[in-house]
């Protein structure tokens, strides 16, 4: 598997996931802002939890922030970064 | 016809209806600040109090430890028994008091508000609301309520629907449940709280040596024992030590909810030391700032932590949420000591 597919995959769930959640009428695009479409602290550790799952990874308290979870793309950023450490 | 919504801020804090429907009405008026300010500096935790194990400490006169009530409203109190008994309309008293300026306080049967978790279950469930808007051309009136996601939203039902939720209740604390509090914010101009920096350092040491600030008769009661200050914290760490045994039940009551206060007890210490910025702007308090910015982050990943716990159900969580309890409580000691230290010379 190259580094490019994963990445591909890699945006896909986070993007299938956020998408879930947040239960928008319109796609949730890679910068929109997930505040702006709804999402709260619940929401946010409800993906964080399934992020978890999707790529057997445990999310640091570091990275529990709200703050971390701005749009598609930063939410991808923090899920590569992590599964490279794997 | 007229109709009426009075103006409602954005609460300092959320954790407990009853601070944040006062601190939505305190956001309307600036001057208020000196209060909040030289307030909301006390915790309290009465221990053996599994579901509120954590709170603002802001004593009313009579001993209990928290109030509606603050110099800026101008109040009044009725009893629902009161009501009742001198056959009052419970529209008419509710309009006319929004149409003048009123916000009303009071407790009801949320199985009766649309929208609740309660009325969905059709089970009984005594709360509180804050009436701030009458429409009379609906006889609809508005309140702030907490929705199934414990956001603060806005909503309105008709007042004949508000009627039986308010007489269909069961109170739990009859002496604190059975009053409808109208509450006027203070329109006097001559009326002015000036901030005490004073005041603010002595209920600092307070909190950090655990002391109640007001001698409440409560505390002598044999069957019921309070903490204060940063003493309250290891009633907290007590409390999450024997949900350890027993993590099954009730967790945003007993473990999210508590760490959100705590985390918005930090942002208020951010934001009264601004304030405190602004006053004296000699002070350098920006280490200060960021250390309970820091504080505040550090218990807002508590929090979510506390999050993860309800919908994991992993224990190992709690135990993580218990040892970050233990070390802040002691980070939080030594930014207190430095600084209590530094106050006391920009005030003298």
């Amino acid at each position: 598997m190259n580094t490019q597919i994963n990445a591909q995959a890699i945006t896909d769930s986070v993007t299938r996931i956020v998408n879930q959640h947040l239960q928008s009428s319109t796609e949730i695009k890679q910068t929109d802002s997930l505040k702006e479409r709804g999402m709260d602290s619940i929401v946010c550790m409800r993906i964080i939890v399934e992020l978890e799952n999707e790529f057997n990874i445990e999310i640091e308290d570091e990275d529990l922030l709200i703050e971390n979870y701005e749009n598609i793309n930063t939410i991808t950023e923090l899920m590569s970064r992590l599964v490279a450490k794997i | 016809m007229q109709s009426v919504l009075l103006p409602l801020g954005a609460p300092l804090s959320k954790a407990y209806s009853h601070n944040a429907y006062q601190l939505a009405i305190l956001a309307c008026k600036k001057e208020t600040r000196t209060w909040v300010f030289m307030n909301y500096i006390n915790l309290v935790s009465e221990i053996g109090n599994r579901n509120d194990p954590i709170a603002f400490y802001l004593p009313d006169y009579s001993g209990c430890n928290w109030s509606s009530l603050t110099p800026w409203f101008e109040y009044s109190v009725f009893t629902r028994d009161f009501i009742r008994q001198c056959n009052l309309s419970f529209k008419g008293l509710v309009k006319h008091a929004i149409f003048n300026q009123n916000y009303i306080f009071l407790y009801v049967n949320e199985k009766y508000i649309p929208g609740t978790a309660w009325h969905a279950k059709g089970m009984d469930f005594n709360h509180n609301l804050l009436l701030h808007g009458y429409d009379e051309a609906t006889d609809e009136v508005s309140f702030l309520i907490y929705d199934t996601n414990r956001s603060l939203t806005v909503r309105s039902i008709p007042v004949n629907e508000l009627e039986m939720a308010f007489y269909d209740n069961t109170y739990s604390c009859e002496r604190n449940e059975n009053r409808m509090y109208f509450l006027k914010l203070r329109e006097d101009s001559n009326f002015k709280l000036s901030f005490d920096l004073d005041y603010v350092i002595e209920q600092l040491l307070n909190y950090q040596s655990g002391k109640q600030a007001i001698c409440n008769v409560m505390d002598y009661h044999a069957d019921c024992k309070y903490s204060y200050g940063l003493a309250a914290y290891d009633r907290m760490i007590d409390h999450l030590n024997q949900l350890l045994q027993d993590p099954v039940a009730k967790l945003q009551e007993r473990v999210i909810i508590p760490l959100h206060l705590l985390m918005e007890h930090k942002q208020i210490m951010v934001e009264r030391l601004k304030f405190i910025a602004e006053l004296y702007p000699h002070a350098d308090l920006a280490a200060f700032i960021e250390a309970f910015e820091n504080l505040k982050k550090s218990f807002e990943t508590l929090r979510n932590n506390g999050i993860k716990l309800e919908l994991t159900g992993n224990s190992a969580i709690l135990s993580k949420i218990i040892k970050g309890m233990v070390e802040l409580k002691e980070k939080e000691r030594n930014v207190l000591t430095d600084l209590i230290n530094y106050l006391s010379t920009i005030n003298h």
